[in-house]
């Protein structure tokens, strides 16, 4: 499933995916998630975007 | 200061039929896309809007975008006048659409969702189908690469379905 999804068909969506720039790798985490995970990590994101608009607020030049 | 849990925890203990959508949507799917709101589709009833009203209440709604100390009333009829109701709140922002472009009324917005769980309350969020056809119809530059995405996540869930293999 890893090689499947990692190194995907020619044509294939995830094909398409990779070729536009996505990161294969992240998919496959999130592809072996449980929804509950997924919401976790989505609270997780949420907790990083606060923390880095915390941080973009206090932006100056050095 | 946004803290989606606790929008979202306050909305499913008020019992309010809401369906999660939008860029927190496309997080729980699994997208690496990183937002800063909250976008809920809801049932355009009057218990449901009120529900909604009262559950939201303690975040001291205001409309997004004007000014802190205009008057503003959120309640159940701000909530059924308008198709979508973009406010701030102590919590971060929050956009509450009546229809969603795409797939329209709730109803159907319903029937596209999947099911969680978050703390023991049952979270209905839209499904990577349904966030393909909200895309698609959406048809704006910044969608194409959340429908590389999307697509990708969905092929990669019909490989790993029928093997556990690694």
């Amino acid at each position: 499933m890893r090689q499947r999804i990692l190194n995907p068909e020619p044509g294939s969506a995830l094909a398409r995916a990779r070729d536009y720039g996505i990161d294969l790798t992240l998919i496959l985490k999130a592809t072996m998630m449980t929804p509950e995970e997924r919401i976790e990590n989505v609270v997780r994101l949420q907790r990083l975007a606060r923390l880095t608009e915390e941080i973009r607020g206090t932006l100056r030049r050095a | 200061m946004l803290d989606f849990r606790d929008l979202l925890l306050a909305l499913l203990q008020a019992e309010a039929r809401i369906v999660v959508i939008g860029g927190v949507a496309l997080q729980m799917q699994g997208s690496a896309y990183m937002t800063a709101d909250l976008d809920i589709a809801y049932e355009r009833s009057r218990e449901n809007a009120m529900r909604i009203a009262i559950a939201l209440a303690p975040f001291a709604p205001r409309m997004r975008g004007f000014p802190v100390g205009l008057p503003f009333s959120f309640d159940a009829q701000a909530l059924l006048s308008t198709e979508i109701l973009t406010l701030s709140t102590t919590a971060g922002d929050i956009d509450l659409l009546g229809e969603v472009i795409g797939l329209g009324s709730f109803t159907n917005v319903l029937k596209a969702a999947d099911v969680a769980t978050l703390d023991g309350y049952t979270v209905r969020v839209l499904s990577i189908d349904g966030l393909i056809r909200t895309k698609r119809a959406a048809g704006r530059p910044k969608d194409v690469a959340g429908l590389h995405e999307l697509e990708a996540l969905r092929e990669a869930r019909t490989i790993a379905a029928p093997s556990t293999e690694d």
